[in-house]
């Protein structure tokens, strides 16, 4: 009885668990995926395998290109984030796209004027952030306020909501923001000082993703170790269940909208002050989507949004360098990778039965 | 102001109106079809993407517009197996799914322009062809009707067609009831041995190839070339109008009038010295009050049981 | 009299997990009797009619059929051949009409189209010939419980069923429903069906069969003839030892009893019908009040209201003293209400969070739990260790996902945690169903401690027995209103009991005003 009890305690590390087993999918996902981007490569490419090599290996060529991925990295995670806290409250909300978009047009009218800007760094920055962040709270209340109050269906709203966002941000950048006497679409320069500062010499990387990464943490903390995660992972996991033990959805909803806009809106800010000089955005950034997939395979973990932003950003930014040179490849390309560990991680039965096998196993051999 | 008025109350009018609304109406057809079988399908924009893509592409290499119809009838049909498998066998969440084939189907298309034409715009450059203009003989002598009814497209048609037969389909035939029991309860469907998954896999093929000739519509008639983001939220005003609609289909059909309408309005607006990029946004607008006023009428409705 | 019609042999049932639900059952039965199978709840009945219809399959054993070996693929190969099953969770659609449920599946045809005419005439004609008074045009989901159940009956009907399962099918009826389908019952014996009768109602399946056969932990513990075999006998061959009759014993006398809920005039209507009309109680503290009454007379939104899980609209609800109509769910908890759920993994619980986030979503704000804005997670551990052992919630660790426990454990989360908030009143709303009888009767003496300790109870069960057994004093419900109140249980036998649940009696005014306390 003793001795039994003791080999009880001892865990012996099991592929079965349910972390290793979780792993394991996001690890076989990704094998596949990228096994189907290289048979994809194989129809398009005179040279499949150079090119499936360069894809995985180019961004370590040259600090500049692993900068890059960095650079590349910043706004898939702060989508993710967003969209993070909008799954885990059970919320199929896609409007960090529409956020991003329209706080960026906010942020670049602080950028722009020389009334809002004191000429210290930092502190130019800050404001332009904080503006983009605050602009974003208030965007997404509205379709936070229709969803708490009436339920209304978030996922169609959210798209609406995008669309004509970007119709009155574009039309504000093309008629109040713009300078004169240039063609195409831009705002007029950033003033020097609201924009971020490079951090690693010879790289693009610049202070975003010193605040991508406190986001991370300031998200983790958020979720798992304070009262409003609970209640948020409560309410995602079930929400009658939230109800009945007295947590009030309403205000959850209007709650999270807040902060997942303000983290939408401060990555759109992030991202201008960063790497642009002016706003030049003419299409919506796509970020409503890919950020819900950055959610997804992350597993609505913010440690795993980080390494999901970080592996999609690696696969993006290599193909988008070696666009330049490559006529087969292109950022684009990388949709197979996206779609493929979305569709397998999102999949319950993926691996099952292996799983299933292993444990009959195991139970055999145990007697 | 005689002018905008006269434009409106014409009978060039209700042309447009069908001629913008006929991709809405295979979308909201596609979501209709899946949603009361119980697999709502996000998907509906990707596919009519790579409806409007593949149908391009392909007519170009065969030089037949009706090869082309077939590819694009095939590609609603490989999609409607990716949802269906993973939706069905691998029980992922249709949401998650939806979501990720539009990404992908909006990502990858621009890939593949760029593979097939070198750019990543448009296939101008290709040689696609486009599906015949009928015209109606009689109703075309018609005065007014004429001028409504004649001279659409051939797709156009096909649209009306499949609007009866989806109606007939649901609401007069087994399969039919079969769907909605589906949709309503699986459970009591499998018990009185209706075969779920076959309703369902039945039912997202019909979504889906619905969907993709939505895209076709766009790319071989409407216009003759495809465009990278030509579908513009179609279809998600499709999966709103279906929304509105809450499983009844006439419903769905005047939502969905109600949504050519706007777009109809936008195209006349178009073309006034008026700021494109905030007419553009009325169809979004029209929807999202649609929506609005959904969900405040079933809050009202459930506002006692809370 | 004495053909076999369904053989089982040595039929044995493992899930992929490791569960063992049938172990080499063996059941013979005979075409035109009433054949009864008894056991628990998890006895493994449900299990192994699902493979005689054909939704599960057998690990190992056979499956004879009118002398041949019969596997049916799939629930439909099973109606094919004559099988129809009375599911005990109804598998109707509500927006179907009557007609149309019952021809769902093999609808007659027109060409291609539904022939909605003959659908008509046939199930009309199906429902004359049986004795069965309903309107086949009705929507399903206007209909009451007997009446769905008619129509679940009418479907196997419909599908020329030789073999009838009814799973539990009097668990919802009144025992004078009961008796009126125990009339068709013999009806259908008549006409040459073979009915098996699932039910843990030990007196009805004596009163309803021709023969019995008991399953106790997926095995069968023999086949016997009804006439043959007493109550007492079935009790001990179901759970191997005797039954509780009474909790007199633990009962203490509480002192110093004081009003704890007092609910007066409450109305509920929805969509101007009045599904709570009326209401009028109250609870004092040490003391357990029953509501008994078949489902769906009122005591769902009845809970519901008084909870805060709906908006109050008329009447008034006190918890001691405090008026608490508008109270929003966290303040009616915050003063002292506790809530079993009826369905613990709608309401109950979130079955993908761990035990312990499941323990404290009642009480992680209270300040030794949490601070400000910061759960303290040390001190919920703790929380959480101590109460999975006070209510010894069999699991590895606390970190566990509640999904993986039995549905008894999982109960006993629920009732551990509204515990935990050491309740003025508990609402207790159909506080065992669906669980293990060892679960069942912690949880039982778990309510009684509590009475003990001072609490006010309120108890909702569709289990008569239950109900009785738990209460000090009970009121009947019946169409939203209140009908009858017995101050004591003792001299209250089921039969009257049924005549209220059933409205065909009804105390006077007096009486019922009985069950308030007036001070």
């Amino acid at each position: 009885m003793s001795t039994k009890r003791i080999t009880n305690n001892v865990k012996k590390f099991k592929w079965t668990d349910e972390l290793p087993f979780e792993s394991l999918r996001v690890v076989v996902a990704i094998l596949v995926a990228l096994v189907v981007t290289f048979l994809v490569l194989c129809f398009a490419s005179p040279n499949p395998v150079n090119d499936f090599v360069s894809l995985l290996t180019y961004p370590l060529k040259k600090p500049f290109y692993f900068g890059y991925v960095l650079v590349k990295m910043v706004p898939l995670c702060f989508a993710g984030l967003a969209t993070l806290l909008y799954f885990r409250t059970g919320l199929f909300n896609l409007s960090t796209e529409g956020v991003f978009y329209f706080s960026g047009v906010v942020c670049t009218y602080f950028a722009v004027s020389e009334t809002f800007m004191t000429g210290n760094g930092i502190i130019d920055s800050a404001i332009c952030i904080l503006m983009a962040g605050i602009s974003g709270s208030l965007l997404a209340m509205i379709p936070g306020y229709l969803k708490a109050k009436f339920g209304a269906d978030e996922m169609v709203i959210s798209l609406m909501f995008n669309s004509i966002l970007y119709g009155i941000g574009f039309w504000i950048i093309k008629n109040k923001l713009a300078i004169t006497g240039v063609s195409g679409t831009s705002s007029a320069p950033f003033i020097k000082s609201a924009k971020l500062s490079y951090i690693i010499p010879k790289t693009q990387v610049h202070s975003g993703i010193i605040i991508a990464l406190i986001m991370v943490v300031v998200v983790y903390i958020l979720l798992f170790k304070t009262k409003l995660g609970y209640s948020i992972r409560m309410t995602g996991l079930n929400r009658n269940f939230a109800k009945y033990s007295g947590m009030s959805a309403f205000g959850l909803f209007m709650v999270v909208h807040i902060i997942a806009g303000f983290i939408g809106g401060m990555g759109s800010a992030v991202e201008l002050l960063g790497i642009y000089d002016a706003f030049t955005w003419s299409v919506l950034p796509g970020l409503g989507f890919t950020g819900a997939l950055i959610a997804n395979i992350g597993k609505n973990h913010p440690i795993g949004v980080l390494l999901a932003s970080f592996g999609i950003s690696y696969l993006r930014a290599s193909a988008q360098l070696l666009a330049n040179s490559n006529p087969v490849i292109d950022i684009k390309l990388i949709s197979i990778v996206e779609v493929i560990l979305t569709l397998l991680i999102s999949s319950q039965y993926f691996l099952r039965k292996w799983r299933e096998k292993q444990i009959v196993k195991e139970g055999q051999a145990n007697g | 102001m005689a002018d905008v008025l006269s434009l409106f109350f014409s009978a060039d009018f209700l042309f447009v109106i069908i001629r913008v609304g006929v991709p809405l109406l295979f979308a909201s057809m596609s979501a209709y079809v899946a949603s009361i079988a119980g697999i709502p399908n996000i998907a509906v924009e990707g596919i009519m993407i790579f409806g409007s893509l593949f149908g391009v592409y392909i007519s170009a290499i065969t030089q037949s517009a009706w090869l082309g119809l077939l590819g694009v009838i095939a590609v609603g049909l490989i999609m409607a197996i990716v949802l269906a498998f993973f939706t069905m066998k691998m029980k992922a969440s249709p949401i998650m799914i939806g979501i990720a084939l539009n990404l992908f189907a909006s990502d990858f298309s621009v890939w593949l322009l760029l593979i097939w034409t070198g750019s990543k715009g448009t296939t101008a450059s290709l040689p696609s062809k486009v599906l015949p203009t009928i015209n109606i003989p009689f109703i075309e002598d018609i005065p007014f009707i004429g001028r409504v009814m004649s001279g659409h497209y051939f797709l156009t048609y096909v649209c009306i067609a499949l609007a009866i037969l989806v109606y007939i389909l649901v609401y007069k035939t087994p399969f039919g009831l079969h769907m909605k029991a589906c949709g309503i309860d699986e459970k009591a469907a499998e018990s009185v041995g209706i075969k779920v998954n076959r309703v369902r896999l039945i039912s997202v093929i019909i979504s889906c190839i619905l969907a993709a000739l939505g895209g076709a519509y766009l790319s071989m008639g409407y216009l003759s070339i495809f465009s990278n983001n030509m579908t513009a939220s179609r279809g998600w005003t499709g999966i709103a109008a279906n929304a509105v609609g809450q499983g009844n289909f006439l419903i769905v059909l005047i939502t969905t009038a109600i949504f050519a309408t706007a777009q109809a309005v936008v195209n006349q607006l178009i073309l006034f010295e008026l700021p494109s990029e905030l007419i553009n946004t009325i169809p979004y607008i029209c929807v999202l009050f649609a929506m609005i006023f959904l969900s405040i009428k079933q809050y009202n409705k459930n506002k006692v049981r809370k | 009299m004495e053909d076999v019609i369904l053989k089982l042999v040595d039929i044995t049932k493992i899930y992929p997990n490791g569960t063992v639900a049938n172990k080499g059952i063996n059941i013979e039965l005979k075409k035109g009797e009433i054949h009864s199978i008894v056991g628990e709840n998890g006895a493994g009945k449900s299990t192994l009619m699902k493979i005689i219809f054909g939704i599960e399959k057998q690990t190992s054993g056979k499956i004879f059929y009118k002398g041949e070996e019969a596997n049916f693929k799939n629930s439909m190969d099973a109606i094919d051949n004559g099988i129809g099953m009375v599911h005990q969770h109804f598998m109707l659609i509500p927006s179907f009409t009557v007609a149309e449920n019952i021809v769902l599946g093999a609808e007659p045809k027109k060409g291609v189209f539904v022939n909605r005419k003959e659908a008509l005439e046939k199930t009309k004609s199906l429902a004359v010939k049986y004795n069965f008074d309903i309107d086949v045009t009705k929507k399903v989901s206007d209909l009451n419980v007997s009446e769905k159940q008619k129509v679940e009956i009418l479907k196997t009907l419909y599908r020329d069923a030789e073999v009838i399962i009814l799973d539990e099918p009097t668990a919802v009826l009144t025992p004078q429903e009961t008796q009126q389908l125990f009339e068709q019952l013999k009806h259908f014996k008549e006409t040459g069906h073979t009915i098996v009768f699932i039910s843990h109602k030990l007196n009805e399946v004596l009163e309803i069969s021709d023969r019995i056969t008991v399953i106790r932990k997926g095995e069968t513990k023999g086949t016997y003839d009804a006439s043959d075999i007493t109550i007492e006998k079935l009790t001990e061959l179901i759970i191997g030892r005797k039954l509780e009759t009474s909790y007199d014993d633990l009962k203490k006398d509480v002192e110093n009893k004081e009003l704890v809920l007092d609910v007066r005039n409450l109305t509920v209507t929805d969509n101007g019908v009045k599904k709570v009309d009326n209401v009028n109680f109250s609870i004092r503290s040490g003391e357990i009040l029953g509501v008994a009454g078949v489902q769906g007379n009122g005591q769902e939104e009845l809970i519901k209201v008084i909870t805060g899980l709906r908006a109050h609209q008329e009447g008034s609800v006190k918890l001691e003293g405090k008026v608490i109509n508008d109270l929003t769910i966290k303040g009616k908890r915050n003063s002292g209400m506790s809530y079993i759920p009826e369905d613990r993994m709608i309401d109950g619980c979130a079955a993908q969070a761990t035990i312990q986030d499941n323990l404290i979503s009642t009480t992680y704000e209270r300040p030794d739990l949490s601070g400000k804005l910061f759960l303290n997670g040390k001190s919920i551990t703790k929380a959480a260790k101590d109460l999975v052992e006070r209510f010894s919630i069999k699991t590895n660790s606390e970190k566990e996902k509640v999904s993986a426990l039995s549905g008894g454990n999982i109960q006993k989360v629920v009732v551990a945690r509204e515990w935990s908030t050491k309740p003025k009143l508990m609402i207790a709303e159909q506080p065992t169903r669906g669980i293990d009888i060892g679960s069942a009767n912690y949880i039982h003496h778990e309510l009684i401690d509590m009475r003990n300790d001072g609490a006010g109870i309120l108890v909702v069960s569709a289990d008569l027995n239950e109900v009785l057994l738990l209460s000090d004093r009970l009121i009947v419900m019946y169409d939203g209103q209140v009908v009858a109140h017995f101050n004591s249980v003792k001299d209250v036998t089921e039969n009257e009991l049924g005549l209220y649940m059933l409205g065909v009696k009804k105390q006077s005014e007096e009486e019922i005003m009985g069950a308030c306390y007036e001070y």
